[in-house]
């Protein structure tokens, strides 16, 4: 530990603010108010309680009893008001990030941020995802980054030393991720079907006898829905039903196959009541719609989202980054 | 006791809460329309967390996903992949040696412990001043929990994404040692978790925040597809473990901790009876394993794509937080053409537009608390 905190002077004692001259009964401090405000700055460190993911978890393990952050003087607020830490601990969905950048906006300058793990530094492996920021420096400019995936207490631990570090010394240079001008990004190819050739068993009921088919099931005791989805063939999408009987510990699976330009299906909401968010999910990521579902609209994605990202023909990596800030924006931004 | 309107001439209040809020438990948004303090209607907004891993796994070869998978639900990241490589093994028919079997057991009830205890302690958390202040109940079971993240770092080398299930096997065997230590912590968290249940049993605040509130009625949670400590929180005796083995589980002795009424009390004291019971499970397994491989393919270095054939398959798994399955369709090649994640969280808060309705908006924090979701398993 102490030769860590020895690297570039990190812990200031009064001593090393300034000069000390001591006198008998009389203390004479002489230094500068920068270096004064940088070493208050530095030891009481209120990060926003704000997790996203995994690494959030790790953050609460290094909070509590055994890594114990109080110590460095870092206590959580769960305002952003009171904040002047930012701590991003995991993956930046597209939906989130706007929700991100109205957080940071509201934290009170001097603000930090410290992104923590492979998601919120680059994506890791959801890097390429439709839904998810590359790297959470595309939103907000970010001061310090800790690796890991997700790290571990004592990297987390670290990541907070090196901020403390960078305070006292008045390095602190956020970095954040802008282009000068906007890129027109390439969307991947996209994975040939071959239709045709799958294994499509099972039983299948027409689009329109639905619902009394599951009226009948439920009657006859299968009253746990056990979830609903779809799987799309290229020409066509069959949308796939389970329901159990927890009595009997049976399960009975049907399929519904509807064309691929206009996927219509009954909704089965009237007989389960839990098929409202699975169909909602099913029409957010295929397009299926459900008629007579009490309140069809998307659930995963953004409202304002196009596209239904688990077809075929949607490309895994399609562009639609909107937050990153040019350099221009970036520049209006910061004067306020 | 009359109900008294505060508020006529305002109307409804609507209440944002969320997605930055300490006691949402992750990324989660919740709309309250209140009348006076009163929940009238709830609107919850899910997606925060949406990264698209059904999409992803479309991409990637079989023996790659199960890593992926861990990052769901990351409380029980066993369970992810647990119900991954069961699928797979189902598919293309592959035996698992029994010792490869009776490991992954031993880390996914130590994680399901993990996981209780991480609920047991964001729970008091969010009871606030029920319990000293609330983060004590938060200390002491993060203590504890680090006990078992110490175990599962010197098994795999990581403290909770353990990479611990490969397809065919598990990654490591156990080091010499490795069972007097587990046995040595069991003991530590059983008589802790046993004083905490004295503690919280015995505290009139905890018992009047938690009893007779949230209730789940039988039919709604069936309705809905809630699973494990929900669904047995409201009396119905269904766990995957004994209803649709799986691994070696029926070789174990084991109970299945039920609850009477469905509130939020019940499936908080299911959930530390499941504590105990993972407790027997690890101890008997521990005790029980046995010798031989524990892989039943060749290492990875030289064994070709795992081609399954042209199928689908449903395996489920009981995950601390219910049921969680894997649909995985097959065309033959070596990544799967479809997969999807049957998520325990995703049902589970699917309850929550129907039981808050009728509660005080702090009430709201605890029955949400109580139905234990994890957001990245909610959104994948």
């Amino acid at each position: 530990m102490g030769e860590t905190l020895d690297k570039g002077k990190p812990r200031l004692g009064i001593e090393d603010l300034g000069e000390l001259i001591r006198f008998p009964g009389l203390n004479i401090l002489i230094t500068s108010v920068e270096r004064v405000f940088s070493w208050a700055e530095k030891s009481s460190l209120w990060p926003l309680t704000f997790g996203l993911a995994c690494c959030a978890i790790e953050m609460m393990a290094t909070f509590a009893s055994r890594f114990d952050l109080d110590r460095f003087g870092v206590i959580t607020r769960a305002s952003p008001r009171q904040a002047d830490l930012m701590i991003i601990a995991g993956t930046v969905t597209v939906k989130m990030a706007e929700r991100i950048k109205r957080l940071y906006d509201q934290m009170p300058f001097p603000k930090w941020v410290i992104a923590t793990g492979s998601c919120a530094i680059s994506g890791d492996h959801y890097r390429h995802i439709y839904s998810v920021v590359p790297g959470v420096d595309w939103v907000i400019p970010v001061d310090v980054y800790v690796p890991g995936c997700p790290p571990t207490p004592e990297a987390f631990m670290d990541g907070i030393i090196e901020l403390q570090r960078l305070i006292s010394e008045g390095k602190s240079r956020p970095h954040l991720n802008v282009v000068s001008e906007p890129q027109e990004q390439r969307a991947s190819k996209v994975r040939p079907v071959k239709t045709g050739d799958l294994p499509r068993e099972g039983t299948y009921i027409p689009p329109n006898e639905v619902l009394e088919f599951a009226r009948g099931l439920k009657e006859g005791g299968f009253d746990f829905l056990t979830y609903i989805t779809a799987v799309d063939y290229g020409d066509s999408i069959d949308v796939v039903y389970s329901v159990r009987s927890l009595e009997r510990n049976e399960d009975r699976v049907w399929k519904v196959k509807v064309e691929i330009e206009n996927p219509v299906v009954q909704s089965i909401v009237p007989i389960y009541r839990g098929a409202e968010w699975h169909e909602r999910e099913v029409y957010d990521l295929f397009g299926v719609r459900f008629l007579g579902h009490p309140n069809l609209c998307r659930i995963l994605l953004p409202e304002d989202w196009e596209g239904h990202p688990l077809r075929k023909d949607y490309p895994m990596d399609t562009p639609r980054l909107p937050y990153r800030p040019s350099r221009k924006e970036y520049e209006a931004w910061k004067k306020g | 006791m009359e109900e008294r309107v505060v508020e006529r001439e305002f109307g409804e209040l609507a209440l944002n809460m969320g997605p930055q809020h300490p006691s949402t438990h992750g990324v989660f948004r919740l709309q309250l329309h209140l009348r006076g303090e009163t929940i009238v209607k709830v609107v919850p907004h899910i997606g925060y967390l949406h990264r698209g891993v059904e999409k992803l796994s479309e991409t990637l070869d079989y023996d790659m996903l199960p890593p992926v998978y861990e990052r769901d639900d990351y409380l029980s990241p066993t369970s992810n992949s647990l119900a991954f490589v069961l699928a797979v093994e189902r598919l293309a028919e592959i035996e698992v040696p029994r010792r490869a079997s009776y490991l992954r057991i031993v880390v996914a009830e130590l994680q399901r412990i993990a996981s209780h205890l991480v609920w047991l302690g964001t729970f008091g958390l969010d009871l606030g001043g029920a319990l000293g202040g609330g983060a004590t109940l938060f200390l002491y079971c993060f203590r504890e929990r680090e006990r078992i993240l110490d175990l599962m770092e010197s098994l795999t080398g990581t403290r909770f994404h353990t990479n611990m299930n490969q397809i065919g096997g598990v990654r490591y065997d156990v080091y010499p040692g490795f069972d007097k230590e587990v046995i040595e912590t069991l003991s530590y968290i059983e008589n802790r978790v046993g004083e905490y249940r004295e503690a919280l049993d015995a505290n009139p605040v905890f018992l009047e925040r938690t009893k007779g509130i949230g209730i789940v009625p039988p039919w709604l949670a069936r309705e809905v597809g809630a699973s494990g400590p929900v669904l047995r929180g409201s009396g119905i005796k269904y766990d995957l473990r004994k209803n649709k083995p799986y691994l070696s589980y029926p070789e174990f002795e084991f109970g299945v901790p039920v609850g009477k009424e469905g509130d939020v009390y019940d499936r908080y004291s299911v959930r530390v009876e499941e504590i105990v019971e993972s407790i027997r499970i690890v101890r008997q397994a521990i005790e029980g394993l046995p010798e031989g491989p524990i892989h039943s393919r060749k290492p990875l270095k030289s064994a070709t794509l795992l081609k399954p054939p042209k199928k689908d398959v449903y395996v489920a798994v009981e995950s601390p937080r219910g049921e969680l399955g894997m649909y995985v369709v097959s065309d033959g090649s070596s990544k799967p053409y479809r997969v999807k994640v049957r998520s325990p969280s995703f049902s589970n808060i699917a309850l929550i537009p129907h039981i808050l309705p009728g509660h005080l908006v702090a009430d709201a924090v605890a029955i949400l608390g109580s139905l234990d979701p994890v957001f990245g398993d909610v959104d994948r």
